[in-house]
C-alpha cells in the first residue's frame, strides 16, 4: 500500500457507477434502429459498437470523462483515509496550513486556486465537445422524428 | 430480386401480441404494400423479415431459402427505417457507402464511389453527398425534394444491388 496506484485503483471503482450512470442516458438516446440498420448493413455487434453506437455518445463520454475528474481531483476522505504519508493529493495536503497554532489562510487560498487550475484548463479545452453534447439531443428530433 | 414466403408468422412481446400467424407470398418482381392502423404488426413483420427481430414461431423463406437464425446482413435484404436510421456523425455520401464498405460485402472504393454517385445523380441529390446527415431538410420543406429521406432510400438502394 501508500502507492498513488492503488489509490486509482480505488478511484476507478469509486467513478465507475457514476460513469456508466451518465452514459447509460447517451447510450438510451440512441434509437435502437440505427443499430438494427447498421447489423442490415453487414456490421458485427462489436463493429456497430465502435463504428456507429461509440461515435454518437461521445459528447457524453468526454462529459461523465469530466465530470469523473473534477469528482476524483476534488476527493478528499478517501485519500485522507486510504492515502498514506508518501501518497497525498492536493486535497489533503492543503490540510497542512491548518497548523495547531495558527491556520495560514492565505497559503490555503493560493493553494486551492492552484490546485482548481487543471480542472478549469481541462473544462475549456473540451467546452466545444460539451456544447455539442447539448445541442445533440435537439438536432436529432429535428431530423429524426418524422 | 427473389421471392419471399412468410408462413404461420408469430411473434409477442411478453404478454403482448406482436402479429399472429401471418402468411403470404411474394412472388419475384411483385411489388407489396402492407397498410394497417397503428400497432397492426407492419413494422414486426418487416423486422421479422430482415431478421432484426427473431419470430416466435413460423417460416421465412427468401428465394426458396429458409432465413431461420440468419444474420440480417446474411439475407441480402435491405430497409428503410420509419426513422430512417442514417448515421448523423457521417457525411450522404458515407452513408450511402457504409453497408458497400462493412466487413461484409467490402466493395473495392472506386466501385463504391462509382455506384454511390451513379444513384445520387439519378435522384438528383449529388449536391447533397458531402452535408452531414443532420444538415439535411427533413422533407417539411416542399421545394426540395426530402434530402433525409432521400438518402435513406438511396442506402437501401445501393445495398440491394448485390
Amino acid at each position: 500500500m501508500d502507492t498513488y496506484l492503488g489509490l486509482i485503483w480505488v478511484y476507478q471503482l469509486i467513478s465507475l457507477p457514476l460513469l456508466i450512470w451518465i452514459l447509460r442516458g447517451f447510450f438510451e438516446d440512441i434509437s435502437p434502429d440505427i443499430e438494427s440498420a447498421a447489423q442490415l448493413d453487414g456490421y458485427s455487434w462489436w463493429r456497430v459498437f465502435f463504428k456507429v453506437s461509440l461515435p454518437l455518445v461521445r459528447p457524453g463520454l468526454v462529459a461523465a470523462s469530466l465530470l469523473c475528474f473534477i469528482f476524483c481531483w476534488n476527493s478528499f476522505t478517501f485519500t485522507l483515509l486510504l492515502g498514506g504519508g508518501h501518497t497525498q493529493t492536493s486535497t489533503v495536503a492543503m490540510n497542512k496550513f491548518l497548523a495547531s497554532d495558527t491556520v495560514h489562510y492565505g497559503w490555503a487560498a493560493a493553494a486551492a486556486l492552484i490546485s482548481a487550475l487543471p480542472e478549469v484548463i481541462l473544462a475549456l479545452l473540451i467546452q466545444k465537445h460539451l456544447v455539442r453534447g447539448l445541442s445533440f439531443g435537439a438536432v436529432k428530433a429535428n431530423v429524426w422524428q418524422v | 430480386m427473389a421471392s419471399v414466403e412468410v408462413e404461420g408468422l408469430t411473434k409477442t412481446y411478453g404478454k403482448r401480441r406482436g402479429i399472429e400467424d401471418v402468411s403470404f407470398t411474394v412472388h419475384d418482381k411483385e411489388f407489396l404494400a402492407v397498410f394497417g392502423p397503428a400497432g397492426a404488426g407492419k413494422t414486426t413483420t418487416l423486422n421479422l423479415i430482415a431478421g432484426t427481430v427473431t419470430p416466435n414461431h413460423g417460416a421465412i423463406r427468401i428465394g426458396g431459402k429458409s432465413v431461420d437464425g440468419q444474420e440480417p446482413a446474411d439475407r441480402n435484404v435491405a430497409m428503410v427505417f420509419e426513422s430512417y436510421a442514417l448515421y448523423p456523425q457521417i457525411s450522404v455520401y458515407e452513408n450511402m457507402a457504409f453497408p458497400l464498405k462493412s466487413p461484409k460485402f467490402k466493395v473495392p472504393e472506386s466501385e463504391v464511389k462509382e455506384r454511390v454517385m451513379g444513384v445520387a445523380k439519378m435522384m438528383k441529390i449529388d449536391h447533397l453527398v458531402d452535408r452531414k446527415i443532420q444538415a439535411l431538410s427533413n422533407g417539411q420543406s416542399s421545394e426540395q425534394p426530402s434530402g433525409a429521406h432521400s438518402c435513406g432510400i438511396l442506402k437501401s438502394f445501393c445495398s440491394t444491388s448485390h
